[in-house]
């Protein structure tokens, strides 16, 4: 391997300064991360005390006060959370009262067979840093479903995918992820998947959407208990359109940004060709 | 030592949470309303900042940063990726480049910063006017690179080379702030 010269490091630094003043597209993300890995001196998070720092500074003063409106949203979102978390520890999950962020198509366009897309996903996780232990993804603004059944019922254009393992230790999993683009809501159901210790690790969604981006979308962290069954809504990081695929794997707590963990269990959506090409 | 606030809002403590978003209500709304720009926009972000805020109460620790400062990284680090996922750049309204130089305040006057913004202070007043200028605009405005060198009119290089180094010297003067404060 070659030793990461004084440049490298020179690079590596003036893309964790960008990455917390303009923010960085996955490839740059992804150079940070093996840059990170080569130079452990570094790490994601080398610059956010101090940028936060300098915006405190130079910001001292120039506070406006939380409108009051707003308040009320972020308390109230606060009690449903801690509720959720309270009864549901894995799932401390709330639905925020705030409008869908308006996504912008950009990226390559998917042509290929969800087999593919499948193929696609997987390459696209990769490392995981330690900073992201902090990065948790925010819940979006789905439409909260009530339950699985109630949400099949009541939601006739939901796309269904049938799970399939894929390592050693998952083929006698089953069940299917339920979602529909317009409720922009989904549920997973489970069978047979491998309890886990959620002190240790957690399971995580991805979601491919082909017609969004190359990477797979979070769809939420969830815990499975030693009864092997679970059903959970599905809180998509992002806005997902065309799902083709959905995809699980085993992450840290909290879950991950990016992974680098093989996926465990997959289900292409009905009427998705499985198989490259 | 009492507990701080996150530490409260991290043991379950209800009250804290009420007293968690009067306390950084108002940095997180002002944080959003410069990196994100657009009102309603910034006001989801603000909710979706919170959640994270409670989501991560239990991993700070006063030994290491301000509650500010925690605050401050978790809003930024939110508002960032945010912006990045609308593929906005932050709205600069009506405040031009003069207006926020201007604006941005006389760090040595500010005699109540604490922590980790006090040594930002001390080493921001150690850069050169366009480099602290730089920084400003970058950090604390939002505004892309691109952008800075267009409205100051120096190369986009020169730019990235002084938000990398003012980063630099400030990151080493916290370190040696907290190195300080342990031995």
């Amino acid at each position: 391997m070659t030793r990461p010269t004084a440049s490298t490091a020179e690079h590596l630094l003036q893309l964790l300064a960008d990455r917390v003043t303009e923010g960085l597209d996955s490839a740059a993300e992804g150079e940070v991360q093996a840059l990170c890995a080569a130079l452990p001196e570094f790490h994601e998070a080398y610059f956010e005390p101090a940028a936060a720092a300098v915006d405190l500074a130079l910001a001292d003063g120039d506070v406006d006060p939380l409108p009051a409106a707003l308040r009320a949203r972020v308390l109230a979102d606060a009690e449903r959370w801690f509720a959720g978390a309270a009864a549901e520890p894995a799932a401390g999950r709330v639905r925020l009262h705030r409008r869908q962020p308006r996504e912008l198509r950009g990226g390559p366009r998917w042509s290929a067979r969800a087999g593919w897309y499948l193929a696609a996903a997987a390459g696209a996780l990769a490392l995981v840093g330690w900073w992201q232990a902090l990065m948790i993804p925010a819940e979006p603004p789905a439409e909260a479903p009530r339950t699985y059944a109630a949400f099949v019922a009541e939601t006739p254009d939901a796309v269904h995918a049938s799970w399939a393992g894929l390592e050693p230790g998952y083929a006698q999993v089953r069940g299917e992820a339920v979602w529909s683009d317009a409720r922009q809501a989904g549920y997973l159901r489970l069978v047979g998947l491998p309890p886990n210790d959620a002190a240790r690790a957690q399971y995580q969604l991805w979601i491919v959407d082909p017609d969004r981006d190359v990477h797979p979308v979070d769809g939420g962290v969830f815990d499975v208990a030693a009864t092997g069954e679970v059903v959970v809504p599905i809180h998509a990081k992002l806005a997902v359109d065309h799902p083709t695929t959905f995809a699980i794997t085993l992450e840290q707590p909290g879950g991950v940004v990016v992974s680098g963990g093989p996926l465990l269990v997959a289900g292409n959506v009905a009427g998705q060709a499985a198989g490259a090409g | 030592m009492s507990e701080s606030l996150l530490q409260r809002v991290a043991a379950g403590d209800t009250a804290a949470v009420a007293a968690c978003v009067d306390a950084f209500g108002g940095l997180v709304w002002s944080l959003a309303r410069r990196l994100i720009g657009h009102a309603e926009e910034a006001e989801d972000a603000v909710q979706e900042v919170f959640i994270e805020l409670w989501k991560n109460a239990a991993r700070f620790d006063p030994e290491v940063a301000a509650e500010s400062t925690f605050v401050a990284m978790i809003a930024r680090r939110r508002l960032i990726d945010r912006r990045r996922r609308l593929a906005r750049r932050p709205e600069r309204g009506a405040v031009s480049v003069d207006d926020a130089v201007l604006a941005a305040p006389d760090v040595l006057g500010q005699v109540d910063l604490k922590d980790e913004a006090a040594h930002a202070a001390a080493a921001l007043e150690q850069l050169k006017p366009e480099q602290r200028r730089v920084l400003q605009l970058a950090v604390c405005q939002g505004w892309p690179h691109q952008v800075i060198a267009d409205r100051l009119g120096i190369p986009l290089g020169t730019v990235k080379t002084h938000v990398r180094r003012g980063l630099i010297k400030v990151r080493e003067e916290l370190a040696a702030a907290r190195k300080e404060a342990v031995s």
